[in-house]
């Protein structure tokens, strides 16, 4: 099942990158709220505080959280941004509360409940599609994970 | 099934997480060594606690088993923005890689024991596992590593009979627990904290209840590793140098060092299957005073095992060792099933 997973994982970012007919050019981005001032956070940076590590940009403590309402975007964010398998990073963050204690990255299955979370916790830093994005006000983008074209 | 203890509260600042790792073992001998069954089965529970308010942090574990319950783990402390931390209470030592990675919680761990040197006090330990004091560390952000050192100076552990006991935050301590100090430096990869290598050194005074012994000067050296070699292989090892400066109840003193090392390659079929080897062997410890009054310290062991990860926070993991306990040689097989309930 976890192969099938990864296959047509591969399958869908090569018919992503190729750009076929009948497809839609989506951009996968990372956002926080505009009020936090942030305007881009370093590949290291990003990387800790996936893992739930402490990162401070800016005067901000940063809180991740995880959008986990599409399986695709899913999968990006495990290879792009944790380059580890979703087990592996489920353990990693179990590791690191226990060392560091606090709460791991908060989970969200609906990306309106992600929105609003965002607006609400300043400092809170997330991946969504830009289409997402450019229809909610208060939120900003930081930087771009993965671009292609998905049928 | 495993959604009902999970906790997690964020509001007013404040959040938590409440996570119970309960896990059964069962093991058998192929020989009747005196002071362990033969055969039979282990549960216990470790219920993990830890709270957040701004950037304070609680940590706690409490566990349960047959025969023990124990505060094992209590620290309060603060974690800056930048990362630089101190704690407060009773915490894990900063010796070797197992404490910071692990804690006490095995579900985490590839194989189902703890090397014999980094063994908890209760379970043939005769390093300070547990240190009641402060903790401080930090780290510098090199690009594409992290150095990271950490260090722990309070009270250590007292040895009575035929074991070492960790100062005790639930319970009177009438006994006279002296001074630890343990200190670690990490080189760590920034993209995997899980990636590193380091230097540790520690000193503790043991007041001594066994018989013929008052107290023990132990000096601690040691390097480790968890080298990751690709995608599928991973290398943990340490080398530890430790020195026992005994002084005799009767006014006499009696000095000697042993090396003790572990590796253990670990190889990562898929996400869920890992195969794994340990060896571990020492130099010298069958001719030290102190270790001696530890007789469920494990000299020395050869174990092959494998981990299966499932999806849903429980592991599975199979193990057959060779190993010397009790002054005896003799082999265990071993099932263990553990879980993270969240």
């Amino acid at each position: 099942m976890k192969y099938l997973h990864g296959i047509s994982f591969i399958l869908m970012l090569l018919v992503g990158t190729s750009g076929l007919a009948a497809s839609s050019n989506r951009h996968l981005v990372l956002v926080t709220d505009t009020a936090t001032g942030i305007t881009s956070l370093s590949t290291s940076e990003i990387h800790k505080l996936f893992l739930g590590l402490p990162v401070e940009k800016g005067g901000h403590s940063l809180e991740a959280a995880i959008n986990h309402s599409d399986p695709f975007l899913y999968e990006i964010f495990l290879q792009k941004i944790v380059y580890m398998s979703s087990i592996s990073y489920d353990r990693h963050l179990l590791s690191n509360v226990i060392q560091l204690g606090g709460q791991r990255p908060q989970i969200f299955n609906n990306t309106q409940s992600l929105i609003s979370a965002l607006k609400k916790q300043p400092g809170t830093v997330s991946l969504l599609w830009d289409s997402d994005v450019k229809s909610t006000s208060d939120l900003t983008i930081i930087g771009e994970v993965w671009h292609g074209t998905i049928e | 099934m495993f959604m009902v203890p999970y906790l997690a509260v964020a509001a007013s600042g404040y959040e938590g997480e409440f996570i119970p790792f309960p896990e059964a073992t069962i093991h058998y001998n192929n020989k009747d060594v005196p002071n362990l069954k033969q055969h039979g089965s282990t549960p216990l529970v470790d219920f993990f606690y830890t709270a957040k308010y701004d950037s304070w942090r609680l940590l706690s574990e409490f566990l349960v088993s047959d025969d023990e319950r124990d505060l094992e783990r209590l620290v309060v402390g603060r974690i800056s923005p930048s990362g630089r931390q101190v704690w407060f209470g009773r915490n894990h030592s900063d010796l070797d890689q197992w404490n910071r990675l692990f804690h006490r919680e095995t579900y985490l761990q590839t194989t189902i024991h703890r090397p014999g040197i980094i063994e908890f006090e209760d379970d043939g330990g005769i390093l300070p596992a547990h240190i009641t004091g402060l903790s401080m560390e930090n780290n510098w952000d090199l690009g594409d590593n992290n150095l990271n050192y950490r260090f722990t100076l309070g009270l250590g552990p007292i040895l009575k009979q035929q074991h070492l006991v960790p100062y005790d935050l639930l319970k009177l301590n009438t006994d006279s627990h002296r001074l630890a100090f343990t200190a670690i430096v990490s080189n760590q990869i920034a993209a995997d904290n899980f990636r590193d290598s380091g230097l540790f050194l520690g000193h503790a005074i043991i007041s001594s209840q066994a018989n013929s012994l008052s107290e023990i000067r132990q000096t601690v050296l040691g390097a480790y590793t968890n080298l990751g070699l690709g995608t599928k292989l991973v290398l943990r090892g340490s080398v530890f140098y430790i020195a026992d400066n005994v002084d005799l109840a009767n006014g006499g003193e009696q000095n000697s060092s042993f090396g003790y090392a572990y590796l253990q390659p670990e190889y990562n079929l898929d996400s869920t299957w890992t195969l794994y080897g340990r060896l571990e062997l020492n130099s010298g410890a069958k001719d030290d005073l102190y270790v001696q009054q530890i007789p469920s310290f494990i000299r020395q062991r050869s174990l092959i095992g494998a981990r299966f990860q499932m999806h849903n926070s429980q592991v599975i993991k199979f193990e057959i060792a060779k190993l010397q306990q009790y002054g005896q040689r003799f082999q265990a097989a071993e099932v263990q099933w553990s879980a993270a309930f969240q």
